[in-house]
């Protein structure tokens, strides 16, 4: 038997790996284009002439990873917060059904696999720049920045996950019997 | 024991599939510029007039152009 979750989470790391990457190997490209950068394509990649191009198309296309795992975290993070199936408001649930846009609203499940996968990017991300910053492979503020949106999306997660326990603990199976306990009483 | 082998292979892929854009770390890099031959080198060739005797470093030093025209040569 499958794993339910492994294959969930398997499923929803495939597209971010593809955006990720496309989205670093797109931005060196336009910035030697548009910088006249000289490079050479070897086996071991892109090989630049100096260390001072080499830092600055490293620096910006780690940036354009960031800013890509930026959205999909506001994404995924917006989802959970406005649109979760246990909590969303009433009004809202159905302003997205007349306008035919019932896919928004989704599960636990589904949105905490997608947070993982994308939450798990941006830690790979800070502790990729964090060795890079300390070989001087990037510029520092790249680090920081990475380092803002990671404790910035944890903490929105965090927060989510929280509202999602407050949730199930007020419908726990426990209080449900209690309230039958309290009926049984009443009767007899 | 099937189930877990199947369920480690799933993780493994999930791994590997985080180390994806990872992988795009590896993939830039930097070479000196003396050995790249994109920039000038740090010498400059100096034409031997004479037979084998240097007459002078300075003198004789090409201008930087054609020093430039004799390394990509």
């Amino acid at each position: 038997m499958f794993s339910r979750i492994l294959v969930k989470l398997v499923d929803e790391a495939i597209v971010p790996a593809l955006v990720l990457l496309v989205a670093r190997i797109v931005t060196a490209l336009v910035l030697t284009k548009v910088n006249n950068i000289p490079f050479s394509f070897t086996a071991s990649g892109f090989v630049y002439g100096s260390q001072d191009e080499f830092l600055f198309v490293n620096s910006y296309s780690t940036l354009a990873m960031v800013c890509v795992l930026t959205v999909g975290l506001l994404y995924v993070l917006s989802k959970s917060h406005f649109f979760h199936a246990t909590h969303i408001k009433p009004h809202t649930s159905a302003r997205l059904f007349s306008l035919n846009l019932s896919g928004f609203i989704q599960t636990s499940f589904d949105l905490y696999s997608q947070g993982a996968i994308w939450l798990s990017y941006a830690y790979l991300l800070l502790f990729s720049t964090g060795v890079m910053v300390y070989f001087d492979l990037i510029y520092s503020w790249v680090f920081y920045v990475s380092a803002i949106l990671t404790i910035i999306s944890t903490y929105l997660f965090v927060i989510d996950v929280e509202k999602e326990l407050q949730i199930s603990k007020e419908q726990s199976p426990t209080n449900q019997e209690a309230v039958l306990r309290f009926g049984d009483e009443e009767i007899e | 024991m099937k189930h877990h082998a199947t369920n480690f292979g799933l993780f493994v892929l999930l791994l590997s599939l985080l180390a994806v854009p990872m992988a795009g770390f590896y993939m830039f890099n930097y070479q000196p510029a003396a050995e790249s031959g994109y920039e000038v080198p740090e010498y400059v060739p100096i034409n031997i007039v004479g037979g084998s005797e240097v007459l002078s470093d300075i003198d004789q030093r090409l201008p930087l152009e054609s020093s430039m025209e004799t390394t990509t040569d």
